[in-house]
């Protein structure tokens, strides 16, 4: 005979039964769910990076709008991808796209060195040596005038350095500079002169940062004189000042472009981005700017060559990570300047359709490339003279890219910053 | 009967679509193929056996773009069933 309680027993066991059944159901169900998403997730990361393959190794080098397509024309294979022109160098951006997923990474891409062409020194043949004085010391490959290298004692300076005077391969250069990528500069053009007429002012808060998955932000301060103070600009941003521009110590710039007709750079200001001026750029004492900076002289119009000439000047202790370079589409009778003042350290590639200036103690980890080199004293001015410098092109990282604009790079293109992802 | 036949079809479903770790290693050897594929500067198109299943990897120019190589990677197991596919476009090593 049973007892009465069974009933109530045989319940409560099967309650039990019931729910460690459903949690099972319940964690299986999760589990799996789980693992669709990581193998979608992991599908989108394989399309995502296969765009930004496309974005770099792929032919079309145009800047249009963003194009999607399907890439092995399957499903779950959508990728959208867009390229950028941002200055001397290219932004990519590059979607994959599953259901309601989507992963996108936006980079910065430059292209590889050519090492048959990269050299620490290229000296336009002016049929005068280049000579070298006190502490100087250049490592790497030089393309020089036949007159070659010479010691010289200059400002009661003796040749303190190697006796190799240049240890690297010597080469014979030519009358003119390789010239900057055509293309590339007439897209620098059509940038520095772009109608921004009907672009708004500076905002009135203390930073603005814009993704480039968004349109570029333009910010236009007109003909009045501005100093950007207390404000951080991070991103797809481009900042136009029809006349001068002081950057102070407390401005942050991340990646912006800044065109202006001259541009100052108080002292102490830490920032990476890509400075384009007309007349002059003055970057003050113990400034540090990030790879990948740019500080640029670029001159179109032949009328406003002959009026003054075009300079580029970093003070003491500055730490310049990048290039820095000059264009003047006619030669003006007043060659550009590129002032490298004393303790500054520059790692990239400076290029000079006109002099290179240096102080003692500055440094070059990379290339120069220049018409004539130039050297100083408070009396004297002495042309192709290098003193108290060193130019070390071994010093340059071996991952190290730069822009397509200058007449060393090869066509592989390569990710140098990853800049947005997900 | 028909009860029975409905559990069965719902078992039979269940096991079809559940996760198998047949599967899940046959992703792990694809994701390692593709890695290795990625840094190597001469893959080809081959069929190859790990761990019981048949990796078919076809590699093909992507696009008729000179300097992009497509990859194709696909897992079988013993009965010849196809249980993951991968694809993807790497930068051609010879570029």
């Amino acid at each position: 005979m049973l007892k009465a309680s069974a009933l109530y027993m045989v319940i409560i066991i099967a309650l039990v039964i019931g729910i460690l059944c459903s949690s099972l159901i319940v964690t299986a169900y999760f589990y799996r769910l789980q693992y669709q998403k990581t193998f979608r997730h992991e599908q989108l990361q394989n399309n995502v990076a296969s765009a930004v393959n496309i974005l770099l190794g792929g032919t079309d080098t145009s800047y249009a709008a963003p194009k999607t397509f399907s890439l092995f024309n399957q499903d779950a294979d959508s990728v959208s991808t867009q390229r950028i022109f941002w200055g001397t160098i290219d932004i990519g951006v590059a979607k994959a796209m599953i259901q309601q997923d989507t992963i996108y990474r936006t980079f910065a891409i430059a292209n590889t060195i050519d090492s048959s062409k990269w050299a620490a020194v290229y000296l336009d043949d002016n049929s005068r040596p280049l000579s070298l004085s006190g502490n100087t010391s250049i490592v790497g490959d030089a393309y020089l005038s036949p007159a070659g290298v010479d010691q010289a004692y200059v400002n009661n300076q003796a040749y303190t350095g190697d006796k190799r005077l240049i240890i690297g391969v010597k080469h014979n250069s030519e009358k003119t500079l390789p010239p900057l990528n055509v293309g590339r500069l007439q897209e620098l053009q059509q940038l520095i002169q772009q109608n921004r007429k009907n672009e708004p002012g500076l905002p009135s808060t203390d930073s603005l940062i814009n993704s480039f998955l968004l349109p570029t932000k333009i910010i236009n301060l007109g003909k009045s004189v501005n100093t950007l103070k207390h404000i951080k600009l991070s991103g797809n941003i481009i900042l136009f000042s029809d006349t001068a521009l002081t950057l102070d110590s407390t401005t942050q710039l991340n990646n912006v472009i800044v065109v202006a007709q001259s541009i100052t750079v108080n002292s102490g200001f830490h920032g990476a981005c890509q400075l384009f001026a007309h007349d002059t750029i003055g970057v003050q004492q113990r400034c540090r700017f990030d790879y990948p900076s740019v500080l640029a002289i670029m001159r179109f119009d032949p009328a406003s060559i002959l009026k003054k000439g075009a300079k580029i000047s970093l003070y003491n202790n500055v730490v310049f990570n990048g290039c820095i370079f000059t264009y003047e589409q006619q030669a003006s009778t007043l060659p550009p300047l590129i002032h490298i003042g004393k303790k500054v350290t520059v790692k990239g590639l400076v290029y000079s359709q006109g002099y290179v200036e240096f102080q003692d103690k500055a440094e070059i980890d990379g290339s120069v490339f220049t018409d004539r080199f130039l050297y100083q004293t408070s009396f004297t001015r002495y042309e192709n003279y290098v003193v108290n410098t060193t130019i070390n092109e071994k010093l340059l990282s071996t991952y190290y890219l730069t822009s397509v604009l200058f007449p060393v790079t090869t066509k592989k293109k390569r990710i140098l910053q990853w800049l947005e992802s997900n | 009967m028909v009860v029975f036949g409905i559990a069965m079809m719902i078992y039979a479903n269940i096991v079809q679509s559940s996760l198998s770790v047949t599967k899940i290693r046959a992703q792990a050897i694809l994701n390692q193929t593709l890695q290795a594929d990625e840094t190597s500067a001469n893959s080809s198109s081959t069929t190859f056996t790990v761990d019981n299943l048949n990796i078919e990897q076809t590699v093909k120019n992507y696009n008729n773009e000179p300097n992009l190589t497509e990859i194709d990677l696909a897992a079988y197991d013993a009965n010849g069933q196809q249980l993951i596919t991968l694809h993807k476009v790497i930068i051609n090593k010879n570029e």
